[in-house]
C-alpha cells in the first residue's frame, strides 16, 4: 500500500512538472500547445546523450537549458503569431510542431528504446515502513517538489512573477500598464519549455525514452492541466497528485480500467466544476 | 498652444464595418477633451487604437514623437496612459501589487501620493475584486496615472458610480489635468461629468467625427441633438 501511494507520488510528481509548463504557455499566450509532449521527449533524448558523456547532472542540466532555448524559438517564430488566432489554428499548428520534433527525435536517435541508469549515489534502495523503495524514485519527487516551489515562490513573491500573473490574466492590459509582454513571452515559454525539457530527462531513468513516449505523457498532462483548470498551478498540483494515485493503485487493483480512469475523473470534476479545480468561473 | 497628442485619419475596420473613419482629433496639456456619441460610435475603439492595443490606419503623434507604429508598452513608458472600461482589470492581484506592477517601469515612482490622494491605503492587501467599485474605479484611474503620464485617455471612468462618486471623480479629474498639466482624452456617457469638466468636446457617430467645439457650443448644435441627445436635450 506505502509503496503504491509512494509511486503514485513519483508519477504525480512528473506529471506535475510537466503540466507547469503547459500551464505556464497557456497562461501568458492562451496557446493549447500540444508540441509539449515533443519537448518532455527531446528533453529526455538530448539528456540522454549529454549524460553518457558527461554524466548524470551534466545531462539533467543540459536537457532544461537546450529545450529553455529550443522554448524561446517557439515562442518567436510559432506561438507569439498564435495568441489571438482561432484556438482550432492553434491546435493544428502546435500539433504540426509535434510531429516534426518527433521526426527529428527518430532521425537522430532512431526508432529502439533507450534505458538511462540513475546516477550511482541514487542507485540503491531505501527502507520505508519496512518496504524497500528505489532511492532514484525519492530524488524524482524530492527535485519536482522543489522546482514547484521554486515557480510558486517566483510567481507569488518575485517582480517579474508579478508581471507573469498579470500578463496572464490580459496580456494586453498588462501591455498598457508597461510591462514588457514582447519580452515576458519568450522567456516564459522557454521556462515551460525547459520544465518539459527537465521532466524529460528525470524521467528516463525511471520510464525508458522511445519516440511515442511524448504521446503518451502528453494526453495525461493535458488531462491534468484540464481537471486543475487551465492556467491555475495549484489546480495542476492536485489534479497531477490525484492521477498519480489513481494510475499506482488502478494498475494494482483494476488493471483492465487504469487506462480509464484519468478520463473517468475529468468526465466527473468538469460536469461538477467545468472550470476545473482551481480555475476561476467565466 | 501645441497639443500632446496628436490624432490624425485614425481609422478601424472589423471585417467589411468601418468602426472609425479618419478621425482626427487634438489634445492639449492641462486640458479635458471629451470624446462622446451614442454606443457604436466609436470611442472605445478609437482609445484602443491611439494606446495601441488595437492595430487600426493612421498617425499618432506624442509631443514630437510619431508613436503610431510602437507597442502598448513603449507608448506607456513614454506617457500615454489610458484606463479601461471594465474595472478590477486584475481582479486576483492586490491593489498594493497591481500598483507595484504599474510602477516597475517608469522613472518617476508617484504611488505613494496617488494611493493618498485616493484614499486607498486602507485597502492595499486587499484583492481588487473584494474593494467596492468604486474603489476599483479608483484604483484603474490610478494605475494610468502612475509615472505622472504626459497623455491619459479614460474610458468611461464613472461608469457605474453613484452621482456623489461622479461628482468627486470629477473633481480628481479636473485637478489632475490642471495640476499635473496632464492632456485628458475623455470618453463618458455621464453628461454631467462630461460638462463640468471637458474644456472641448468631439462628437463621434457611426465612427465619424460630427462636430468639435466647447462643450456649450456642441450641446446646442442641432446636428448633435438630433444624433446624440434627442429633444430632450
Amino acid at each position: 500500500m506505502l509503496t503504491n501511494a509512494l509511486n503514485g507520488l513519483v508519477y504525480g510528481s512528473l506529471l506535475f512538472v510537466l503540466s507547469s509548463g503547459l500551464v505556464l504557455v497557456y497562461g501568458l499566450r492562451r496557446v493549447v500547445n500540444f508540441s509539449h509532449g515533443a519537448l518532455y521527449m527531446l528533453g529526455a533524448y538530448i539528456g540522454y546523450s549529454i549524460a553518457l558523456r558527461y554524466g548524470f547532472t551534466a545531462g539533467v542540466l543540459a536537457g532544461g537549458i537546450a529545450l529553455g532555448l529550443v522554448g524561446i524559438v517557439l515562442d518567436l517564430l510559432v506561438f507569439r503569431n498564435l495568441s489571438d488566432r482561432n484556438p482550432l489554428v492553434t491546435v493544428i499548428v502546435t500539433f504540426g510542431v509535434f510531429l516534426v520534433l518527433e521526426d527529428i527525435v527518430k532521425s537522430v536517435w532512431g526508432t529502439q528504446n533507450y534505458t538511462l541508469d540513475p546516477p550511482a549515489a541514487l542507485a540503491g534502495v531505501v527502507e520505508i515502513g519496512g518496504n524497500p523503495f528505489p532511492a532514484y524514485r525519492l530524488f524524482i519527487i524530492g527535485a519536482s517538489f522543489l522546482m514547484a516551489m521554486i515557480l510558486v515562490v517566483w510567481l507569488k513573491f518575485g517582480r517579474t512573477g508579478l508581471f507573469v500573473r498579470a500578463a496572464s490574466v490580459d496580456p494586453s492590459v498588462a501591455a498598457m500598464c508597461g510591462v514588457r509582454t514582447d519580452l515576458l513571452g519568450p522567456a516564459v515559454v522557454g521556462l515551460g519549455a525547459a520544465f518539459a525539457g527537465f521532466s524529460g530527462i528525470i524521467a528516463a531513468p525511471f520510464l525508458s525514452l522511445h519516440p511515442a513516449m511524448g504521446s503518451e505523457i502528453l494526453v495525461l498532462s493535458f488531462v491534468v492541466s484540464v481537471i486543475g483548470g487551465l492556467g491555475s498551478f495549484v489546480g495542476a498540483f492536485v489534479s497531477a497528485m490525484l492521477l498519480g494515485q489513481m494510475q499506482a493503485f488502478g494498475t494494482v487493483y483494476m488493471p483492465e480500467l487504469a487506462s480509464l480512469l484519468p478520463f473517468l475523473l475529468m468526465s466527473f470534476i468538469l460536469i461538477w466544476r467545468p472550470q476545473g479545480l482551481g480555475g476561476r468561473s467565466a | 498652444m501645441t497639443a500632446l497628442l496628436q490624432c490624425r485619419n485614425i481609422s478601424k475596420s472589423y471585417g467589411g464595418v468601418h468602426a472609425l473613419q479618419k478621425v482626427d482629433l487634438k489634445v492639449e496639456p492641462g486640458r479635458v477633451h471629451g470624446l462622446i456619441g451614442p454606443n457604436g460610435a466609436g470611442k472605445s475603439t478609437f482609445i484602443d487604437v491611439v494606446s495601441g492595443r488595437t492595430r487600426g490606419s493612421g498617425t499618432v503623434i506624442l509631443g514630437d514623437t510619431d508613436v503610431s507604429g510602437f507597442a502598448p508598452n513603449r507608448r506607456r513608458r513614454m506617457g500615454l496612459s489610458r484606463s479601461f472600461q471594465r474595472t478590477s482589470i486584475f481582479p486576483a492581484l492586490t491593489v498594493r501589487s497591481q500598483f507595484e506592477l504599474a510602477a516597475g517601469w517608469v522613472d518617476n515612482d508617484n504611488t505613494a501620493d496617488l494611493i493618498d490622494m485616493f484614499n486607498l491605503r486602507g485597502v492595499l492587501d486587499v484583492r481588487a475584486e473584494e474593494i467596492s467599485y468604486g474603489q476599483q474605479r479608483l484604483v484603474d484611474l490610478g494605475l494610468a496615472l502612475v509615472g505622472t503620464p504626459r497623455v491619459l485617455l479614460l474610458d468611461e471612468p464613472a461608469a457605474g458610480l453613484s452621482a456623489a462618486e461622479s461628482h468627486h471623480l470629477a473633481d480628481h479629474l479636473l485637478d489632475i489635468a490642471r495640476r499635473w498639466n496632464v492632456a485628458v482624452l475623455l470618453v463618458e456617457h455621464d453628461m454631467d461629468v462630461i460638462f463640468k469638466v471637458c474644456d472641448v468636446l468631439t462628437v463621434l457617430e457611426t465612427g465619424k467625427l460630427l462636430i468639435e467645439g466647447p462643450p456649450e457650443s456642441v450641446r446646442s448644435d442641432p446636428k448633435v441633438i438630433q444624433a446624440y441627445f434627442g429633444s430632450t436635450a
